[in-house]
């Protein structure tokens, strides 16, 4: 077994189809980097379709860490099996052991997409499950719109979108996100809404902002898109 | 309870699943997934296979190993679920032997496991249809202080009633509640697995009463 360094929350994706669960693992992978833990549990003792307890139970043993490990299951008895297999663990262990009933692929790939940005374990949950607290904001406002173009091959991807979504919390003001030739606002301090703009490379993402700080605000942003989110183009694998 | 008893009770378990094992995976076909008679015999072979040991451990090792092995080699939601049943008896178990008057408390608390596992109750086509009814009968027959034959005719009886309740009900658990309406009109396969395995029960303190 490859040695994973243990410091993002591991996610366990278990499916009654071993084919379901590591393909979904392998989106995971491919979005998030070797970064992220991840495992695959799938099917029954003979390799049916089904579910094992036995198997969840050494997923969660290979993939534990401090950070905590989000598992994302199919259908309500791979729900069961999740459970019973966590109580097999120290006290302690399960209490960092979230099972959520996020959508299987969809939901594990944003999980793993926050993970790789450093996300904590609620946050992770919360992005699997889609929840956000506004949907639309900024709707009145008459603020300061500023725009940015992205220069980086593979767009506002899953580490950047974490670290802007980061950077923007940290301001007070209110701040909306979107591409120039869409009309909604969305709240960029959501990992999730930042991330389903999809914005690719070449393309000129607004940002407006209101409250006290909402011009360091847009400036920080603005700098840190233009920068090509702080990474070196050449590390992007 | 004796090491013996316990043997054949496992024995009996072992063969009524085993006998009935496509019966339930047919019953499983109509509304689920098919593999409730394979998955259950499976565990309980396992079970069979362990029961010189078992049958040594005392009364709550012997539940919780019992509950521990349908976990691991059942699958699905069975494993858990009648994993959850046996293992729940164990912890209700008083002073580590199984006596008439303690069983309904014990049966009460693996029921409430099933219940908290399964997230289910009464009436939504499942397992507890054949046990809530069960207990409460084994309860009343003890309160009436009845003899030990009339107390396994009535338990059988009132287990194949619920059991049989389960044929109008339409699911709400499990995968047979994606059918909705369509569950309706054929028995729930863990209700008829739960009958089998308390008559199985009924049947080996029966023997040893004869």
């Amino acid at each position: 077994m490859t040695h994973i360094k243990k410091d993002k929350v591991a996610i366990v994706i278990i499916s009654h189809s071993p084919d379901v669960a590591s393909g979904a693992a392998e989106m995971v992978k491919q979005m998030s980097g070797q970064s992220v833990p991840v495992k695959a549990v799938g099917g029954d003792f003979e390799g049916g379709l089904g579910t094992n307890v036995e198997a969840i139970h050494r997923a969660y043993e290979e993939v534990y860490c401090d950070e905590g490990v989000l598992v994302i299951y199919d259908l309500g008895s791979a729900e069961m099996s999740a459970e019973t297999a966590r109580e097999f663990l120290d006290q302690e262990k399960q209490e960092k052991i979230i099972i959520s009933h996020a959508p299987l692929v969809e939901g594990a790939v944003l999980a793993g997409a926050v993970s790789a940005g450093g996300g904590t374990l609620e946050e992770v949950k919360s992005a699997a499950e889609r929840k956000t607290d506004t949907e639309e904001i900024l709707h009145s406002s008459e603020g300061n719109i500023q725009s940015v173009k992205i220069r980086h091959k593979i767009g506002l991807h899953a580490r950047p979108a974490v670290r802007f979504t980061e950077m923007a919390k940290g301001f007070k003001a209110e701040i909306g996100i979107k591409l120039e030739n869409q009309s909604k606002w969305v709240d960029a301090k959501s990992i999730v809404r930042v991330m389903s703009l999809k914005a690719r490379n070449g393309q000129i993402l607004n940002l407006k902002a209101e409250g006290k700080d909402a011009n360091q605000a847009l400036n920080a942003l603005i700098e840190f898109v233009q920068n090509s989110f702080g990474e070196e183009q050449s590390e992007i694998e | 309870m004796n090491a013996k008893l316990f043997e054949l009770m496992i024995f009996e378990c072992q063969k009524i699943i085993n006998d009935n094992q496509r019966y339930l995976t047919e019953l499983d076909s109509k509304i689920g997934d098919a593999d409730h008679g394979n998955n259950l015999n499976r565990g309980f072979q396992s079970i069979y296979e362990l029961s010189s040991e078992i049958s040594q451990m005392s009364p709550s090792a012997a539940l919780k190993k019992t509950g521990m092995t349908l976990v691991m080699k059942v699958g699905g939601a069975s494993g858990p679920l009648y994993g959850s049943f046996f293992m729940g008896m164990a912890k209700h178990i008083k002073n580590d032997s199984i006596i008439l008057e303690h069983l309904p408390a014990m049966l009460w608390g693996g029921i409430e496991d099933v219940q908290k596992r399964g997230k289910s109750e009464a009436g939504q086509k499942t397992m507890l249809d054949t046990l809530i009814p069960a207990a409460k009968q084994l309860e009343n027959e003890i309160e009436q202080g009845s003899c030990n034959k009339d107390i396994i005719e009535n338990v059988v009886k009132a287990a194949e009633v619920g059991c049989e309740s389960t044929k109008t009900m339409k699911a709400l658990k499990g995968r047979a509640s994606y059918l909705g309406e369509r569950s309706i009109g054929h028995i729930d396969p863990g209700a008829m697995s739960s009958l089998l395995l308390i008559k199985a029960i009924c049947n080996s303190i029966d023997v040893k009463n004869e």
